[in-house]
């Protein structure tokens, strides 16, 4: 099989996974010696597809080979698809040529499991030391880490790649048990801790205190495991569980293993996809709801009792933040003189940056209705829910800003459908 | 006092511009006063009826000192393509040097006129870094060497190159654009005259793996052009390869729905 159908083939099977991050590396180049490559803080996104997804690494699987039998996932081993193998040179060649070209900010590998999941983590790895030690790669290497690979190979994958991920996939155990009957929350959870301790120890060691003259020499540094930590993916919509439940397996997660992000997948119809999982697709919405939400739990100050609605869903209709103004009228007004940080930052409209400048402004003067456009802030969104010297809301304008929403709305559904 | 032309040898020439401002400012000339051009042929004509200095040439007085935060902020200003830069520029430290706190109000017209152009510099540099596509020419000697062709809207250029040589340090590299073109060695930057996109190279034989692989993690199950648009501005995509693709991919979306 030619590279480009296989590529074509092991591309289109990785599409599934939302990451594509490049972001949390320790900045490094390549200027001092014959290396390749450099990473900055903040990731780069080298192009975006027509489903208006970043694309900053080549994301492919090492082979779509599969011994499991995932209902969910296209390459469950009853798939009847075309299947595909890549050599591991063939990984190594395609990231340089592609990284030269600079379309990609390194590689995000992942695969199904072939042999045994030692077996395929190790395949894994030999890439990712083949680009680090044998062509000086400084780019950036996501590896997909395999649940019930044994530590030491998961600690031989942190010294290569920036990041590893291991897969949730379900928001429940039962759930993974019905759809996934070859993987277990227990091993993946496993696999979770032993990225999270090794990622500790690391960081722990390059902590040492300076020592005084007369100690002994300085131990050597730990070496470095996975900078840009872990993250993972939530299939969403393919079993029954609510919002509600899935915001408590994220929380617990970035408790538990200190992820940096938890990915929420849209469930979507896969070609031949055995019965037992839903004929339709979740809403793309539901899950641009969800990062909304995980972005209030986490920079915002909200709980996850106070963002679902009484049914345990969020709103599709509002984004989180205004469903629960809305749902909470009491809160409002909000003085935008006198709140504090925390009120504010509960203020439709009003993100982590507006609310830093408008601080920023009223320490000089104080801030008036005309202040809002000219620090670029939504206005519309926001004046229903705040008191100015010049400017007090009226009754009902929260309402109107609901009904403006909707008429909005359906404007731009029949745009779509003229453009199509 | 009549008004004084002040020439700037290019777009960039940033230590021209604060050698003239702390001139000025040591001789007390009012914003109103100053007339900022580039040591362009073409614009010579225009200023003919006032006194004109070069910029590099008027002895600066030196104990000019201005907040750190303006500094960062007034360099990534400084390369925005508006003309206006000049004279917002100059009008900020003359205010500032009437009084320090004005820098301190982040409502003040000047600062957030500044902070904006900052922004939008800033993005074109980011976009820069994720956009220039490098293809390779082999030579007659055999020797590869990687160029690209970039129109950038801000005078960006120069500012971005340390980026690409930390990146690809050991490749030979160029970079054409309509203004300048830099080019590196392994060893050197140089920075030569603006080019043509006839200049650079077409696809080369490789490309194509690109092509399949941009194709292939397209998912047309989410199609969201909106989102590639903001991500992706439209007024870079006739200089990035995959581009010509979108529009058969978005199609064969609509087709089967």
């Amino acid at each position: 099989m030619d590279i480009q159908r296989k590529l074509g083939i092991l591309a289109g099977a990785a599409k599934y996974d939302a990451s594509c991050a490049s972001s949390g590396a320790t900045r490094r180049g390549s200027i001092t010696d014959k290396g390749l490559g450099s990473t900055e803080r903040s990731g780069i996104c080298h192009s975006f597809g027509p489903d208006g997804r970043c694309i900053s690494l080549l994301k492919v699987l090492l082979t779509n080979w599969c011994v499991y039998d995932c209902q969910y996932c296209v390459n469950r081993r009853s798939s009847d698809i075309p299947r595909a193998r890549f050599q591991i040179e063939e990984i190594v060649r395609l990231t340089l040529d592609f990284y030269r070209r600079n379309v990609i900010e390194g590689l995000f590998l992942s695969s199904g499991v072939i042999r045994g999941p030692d077996y395929t983590m190790e395949q894994m790895i030999a890439v990712a030391r083949s680009l680090r030690e044998q062509h000086g790669f400084r780019g950036y290497i996501h590896l997909k880490t395999i649940p019930n690979a044994s530590e030491e190979l998961v600690r031989r994958a942190g010294r290569y790649a920036d990041r590893l991920s291991v897969n949730i996939e379900l928001p429940t155990a039962e759930s993974l048990t019905r759809l996934a009957p070859e993987k277990e929350a227990g091993a993946i959870k496993r696999t979770m801790a032993q990225i999270r301790s090794a990622h500790d120890e690391s960081g722990e060691a390059t902590r040492k205190p300076r020592s005084l003259p007369d100690a002994p020499p300085k131990p050597q540094r730990a070496p470095r495991f996975a900078p840009a930590g872990q993250s993972t993916q939530m299939i969403v919509g393919a079993d029954g569980s609510s919002d509600r439940a899935i915001l408590d397996t994220s929380a617990a997660l970035y408790s538990a293993y200190r992820l940096k992000r938890v990915y929420y997948s849209a469930f979507s119809l896969i070609p031949r996809a055995p019965p037992g999982l839903p004929v339709q697709a979740a809403p793309l919405l539901r899950e641009h709801r969800l990062y909304q939400a995980d972005w209030l739990l986490r920079f915002y100050g909200f709980g996850q009792d106070e963002i679902v609605m009484p049914d345990g869903m969020l709103s599709l209709e509002v984004d989180p933040k205004l469903a629960w103004a809305l749902a909470n009228p009491s809160h409002f007004p909000v003085d935008l003189n006198r709140a504090s940080k925390q009120q504010l930052l509960r203020v439709p409209g009003l993100g982590i940056r507006s609310v830093e400048r408008l601080l920023a402004g009223r320490r000089v003067r104080g801030i008036r209705r005309g202040d809002l456009d000219r620090l670029s802030i939504a206005v519309a969104k926001v004046l229903p829910f705040v008191v100015l010297p010049d400017h007090r809301p009226r009754d009902g304008d929260a309402r109107r800003l609901l009904a403006g929403l909707r008429q909005a709305r359906r404007a731009t559904q029949l745009d779509l459908f003229a453009e199509s | 006092m009549n008004a004084l032309t002040v020439t700037l040898l290019s777009e960039t020439d940033w230590e021209g511009f604060s050698q003239a401002v702390r001139f000025l400012i040591g001789q007390g000339v009012p914003p109103n006063r100053v007339i900022w051009r580039l040591a362009d042929p073409r614009e010579i004509e225009l200023f003919e009826a006032t006194e004109t200095a070069a910029a590099r040439d008027l002895p600066a007085k030196a104990g000019l000192y201005l907040p750190a935060s303006f500094v960062d902020v007034a360099r990534l200003a400084f390369l925005h393509k508006a003309r206006a830069r000049f004279d917002v520029l100059y009008r900020t430290v003359w205010r500032i040097g009437e009084n320090r706190q004005r820098w301190q109000n982040p409502l003040d017209p000047d600062r957030l006129q500044l902070e904006q152009m900052s922004r939008q510099v800033r993005r074109e540099m980011h976009w820069m870094k994720a956009f220039v596509r490098f293809r390779r020419r082999v030579d007659a000697a055999g020797k590869q060497r990687y160029i690209a062709w970039f129109e950038p809207q801000h005078h960006i250029v120069e500012a971005v190159a340390p980026f690409f040589i930390r990146r690809f340090g050991a490749m030979r590299w160029v970079i054409l654009t309509p203004r300048v073109s830099i080019a590196w060695d392994g060893g050197v930057l140089s920075v030569g005259a603006g080019a043509k996109k006839a200049d650079a190279p077409p696809a080369d034989a490789g490309e194509a793996l690109w092509l399949a692989y941009y194709q292939s993690i397209f998912n047309p199950a989410r199609l969201n052009v909106r989102a590639m648009k903001k991500g992706m501005p439209v007024r870079y995509w006739s200089n990035l390869p995959e581009a010509a693709s979108i529009g058969l991919l978005a199609r064969g979306y609509s087709e089967k729905n």
